[in-house]
């Protein structure tokens, strides 16, 4: 089971993803997520919401496989202790 | 819908229902998550299946509550199923499969399965190509049909099947690159959120599209493109309906009338009771664009095709000739397997496509390959200066009084005017007045606009006029000799001016001056860099004012005091003196001048009308973009041609090889494919060198 991320996955279906998580609320975090995820193939939208703490990423699952992206997220999940 | 519970322990609940398209699920899981106590929800799309996770006692309640509300939007679906089954089918991306199954599979099957495979997948093949003969076509179908039926009937399998599989599969990647830059471009589209005007207890409010409800009194001013499907309620207005209709010329649209999301009031005011709203209208305005597009091909593009096809006679001449010579039907068959066609075909619009994808991540939107063509081969820019060379936001720079007045009573009373104004001139006599604490009191009666021209009214008895020289002087013969000089200094230092008269007479000029986008002097350099021969300036000031910021930008080639109905042909004389001309322009009087263009080129804030008739809108606003577009039509012209010149000298060493025996049709076909999925591939690398993405 990936242990940290998954938690604050707070709807999923293939191709959509919504997080919540506490480091989403703090400034400068979307700066850091699109960084992060921008410039990877496949994703399609990207919409942090500081004062909700959501993250809602739209991804076309044949270019950038589920379980890809959850790599990504754990990465950063772990590099940002809550 | 239906929904069935298929287990449920508290905190959690599964449900099920048929399976979901990924659109209906977004909104369905907006909807849930806005339900308070849901803490986590899975859906799958292809089983329907949806797991809940929750806290408290009555979410599950709720949960059902909402879901009995949902209902699967029947005619959007339809809608986008059809038009933007781009989307869905995008995401088929050709697998490695075929190959594999060619390579590996093929050869292990009994020799009857092999011929029985063959013959099935090469029937569509030979069916298209008989038709083609029967419409009295000799192009690339015919040669395709026939090299496959050669193949078969020397007994080739091997060679019949791996030329089948190489078409289907560049077939295969051309629809999908041609379906996933199209679901791209309509994404991109679809996302642009913009707020609308409407009518609620007679207040004009401001709301966001998505607020926007069935029922609602939507406003519509000049220039604005109609956000829904609706009739008018009050109002007279010419509408632009060329997004629907392809008609150029606006028609009249009064009480009682229907208007239709996407089409642009180019003159008038509405108020419009909304009847449909949303995605769905707003859809069929993309579908709309899409199937546009598509049919603006680049002149490259039809030249690509043409040549394909006419290359296609020769091949069989060719072959012909071969085959009398040598009597060598395997040598003939190599010449019908080399063709040049289908590179062209494939790779010419692939490129074209992938351009404008590019296009659109680099905020470029550019709406068909004439216009990429036209950015690429484009020789003069023509600018209209208000909106693009700066950012239509005028500044009060001087306010100068007559003998015996004021300052602040001019701007005081000129403020008083002009407040019943939108336009940006208006508003920036409006914001000096206010920066500056003049408060004024209502004192005039009925305030009159005349168009372009000026304000008229009565204050205290006396007959007010606000407004331009031509106005003021030509029209109303107030004398204006006593503040001539004053006049003249401010057009030299770029100002347009405003006379205020009183009475009969001058009381004051305020000099507004509109700075320079900070951006577009080194824009101006760098297009000249870039080998744009003739930059050129047009705008409605007077010739002093226009000579000062054309010095400040380094444009050498201006011209001024023009009226907004001359820069249509402005730029169509630029044309017939034989420059290709990219017009730059974001007002609604600028969309004759857009239209005749090459390429019209508009930024993402001009005005709806703009944005419709322009080729390209650059969607972030920045004057760099252009440079960015050029390059990138540049780029993508040159790829092509290096396309042709690959396809035509590879193609041609192919075909001595199979003349001269060296290649046997199998090893042609494979190197010939080879060079079409070569071509196929260079077509679609990027355009744009990576780092400089805007």
């Amino acid at each position: 089971m990936n242990s940290s991320i998954m938690q604050y996955i707070t709807s999923f279906f293939e191709g959509r993803v919504r997080i919540r998580h506490p480091e989403l609320r703090k400034s400068g975090c979307e700066e850091q997520i699109w960084a992060l995820l921008g410039q990877i193939p496949g994703i399609l939208t990207l919409t942090v919401e500081q004062k909700t703490g959501s993250l809602l990423l739209e991804y076309d699952p044949e270019v950038l496989p589920t379980n890809k992206l959850l790599e990504l997220a754990e990465q950063w999940s772990a590099a940002h202790p809550v | 819908m239906k929904f069935i519970i298929v287990h449920q322990l508290p905190g959690r609940i599964r449900l099920r229902t048929a399976p979901l398209p990924a659109d209906f699920a977004s909104t369905l899981a907006d909807r849930l998550e806005n339900l308070p106590g849901i803490t986590g929800i899975r859906i799958s799309l292809r089983t329907g299946s949806i797991l809940l996770l929750y806290t408290g006692t009555s979410t599950p309640r709720n949960i059902c509550a909402l879901l009995a509300a949902q209902t699967l939007p029947e005619k959007s679906l339809q809608i986008r199923t059809h038009s933007e089954g781009a989307m869905v089918e995008a995401q088929n991306h050709p697998g490695w499969g075929p190959f594999l199954w060619y390579l590996f599979v093929r050869p292990m099957l009994p020799m009857f399965i092999r011929i029985i495979t063959a013959l099935k997948s090469a029937l569509p093949y030979i069916k298209k190509g008989l038709a083609a003969l029967f419409h009295g076509h000799l192009n690339v179908d015919v040669l395709d049909a026939s090299a496959i039926t050669i193949s078969i009937l020397r007994g080739d399998f091997g060679t019949a099947s791996l030329l089948m599989l190489l078409l289907g599969y560049g077939e295969a990647m051309e629809q999908w690159t041609r379906r996933k830059s199209l679901a791209q471009l309509a994404e991109s589209l679809r996302l642009g959120v913009d707020n609308v005007w409407v009518r609620r207890e007679g207040q004009d409010l401001r709301i966001r599209f998505d607020e926007l409800r069935v029922g609602d009194l939507v406003v519509v001013r000049d220039g604005s493109a109609i956000p829904v499907d609706g009739t008018v309620v009050e109002g007279n207005a010419l509408v632009n309906q060329a997004s629907m209709t392809g008609e150029p010329l606006g028609v009249r649209r009064e009480p009682g009338a229907s208007v239709f999301a996407g089409t642009v009031v180019e003159s008038g005011e509405l108020l419009i009771r909304a009847t449909g709203v949303g995605d769905n209208t707003r859809v069929k305005g993309i579908v709309k664009y899409i199937e546009e597009s598509e049919k603006i091909k680049a002149g490259i593009q039809g030249k690509a095709e043409r040549l394909a096809n006419t290359a296609v006679p020769f091949s069989f001449l060719l072959a012909g000739l071969v085959w009398l010579a040598t009597r060598n039907l395997t040598r003939a068959a190599s010449v019908l397997l080399v063709d040049y066609s289908c590179a062209l075909r494939l790779a010419t619009p692939l490129a074209i496509m992938s351009a404008m994808r590019e296009g659109v991540e680099n905020n470029i939107l550019i709406k068909g390959g004439r216009y990429l063509e036209g950015l690429a081969g484009a020789t003069t820019v023509v600018f209209d200066k208000t909106g693009t060379l700066t950012n239509s936001r005028p500044q009060v720079a001087e306010v100068i009084p007559a003998e015996g007045y004021e300052r602040s009573e001019i701007l005081r009373l000129a403020a008083c005017l002009e407040e019943h104004f939108p336009h940006p001139v208006a508003r920036a006599v409006v914001r000096q007045a206010e920066e500056e604490h003049l408060i004024h009191e209502e004192e005039h009666a009925r305030v009159d606009y005349v168009v372009a021209h000026g304000i008229c009214t009565h204050v205290n008895e006396k007959r007010v006029l606000l407004g331009s020289l031509h106005y003021i002087h030509n029209d109303e013969h107030v004398a204006v000799k006593h503040m001539r000089a004053e006049a003249d200094r401010l057009a030299k230092a770029g100002c347009s001016v405003l006379y205020l008269a009183s009475d009969g007479k001058l009381i004051g000029l305020i000099g507004l001056n509109d700075p320079p986008r900070p951006e577009a002097r080194e824009v101006i350099k760098a297009l000249r860099e870039a080998g744009i021969g003739r930059i050129v300036m047009l705008t409605g000031d007077d010739r002093r004012a226009a000579g000062t910021v054309a010095k400040q930008l380094g444009i050498d080639e201006y011209r001024a005091e023009i009226l907004p109905v001359d820069k249509a042909g402005i730029v169509a004389s630029l044309h017939d003196e034989g420059e290709t001309v990219l017009m730059v322009g974001d007002g609604i009087n600028d969309s004759p001048a857009l239209s005749a263009a090459d390429a019209g080129v508009t930024l993402k804030d001009g005005a709806d009308l703009a944005r419709e008739v322009a080729g390209v809108v650059l969607t972030a606003s920045d004057l760099h973009q252009l440079l960015a577009a050029i390059q990138l039509g540049r780029s993508a012209m040159r790829r092509i041609q290096t396309n042709f010149a690959l396809t035509l000298s590879l193609n041609t060493l192919f075909l001595a090889g199979g003349l001269s025996g060296i290649l046997g049709p199998g090893i042609s076909a494979l190197l010939h494919n080879l060079t079409t999925l070569g071509v196929c591939f260079n077509a679609t690398r990027r355009f744009l060198p990576k780092g400089e993405t805007i």
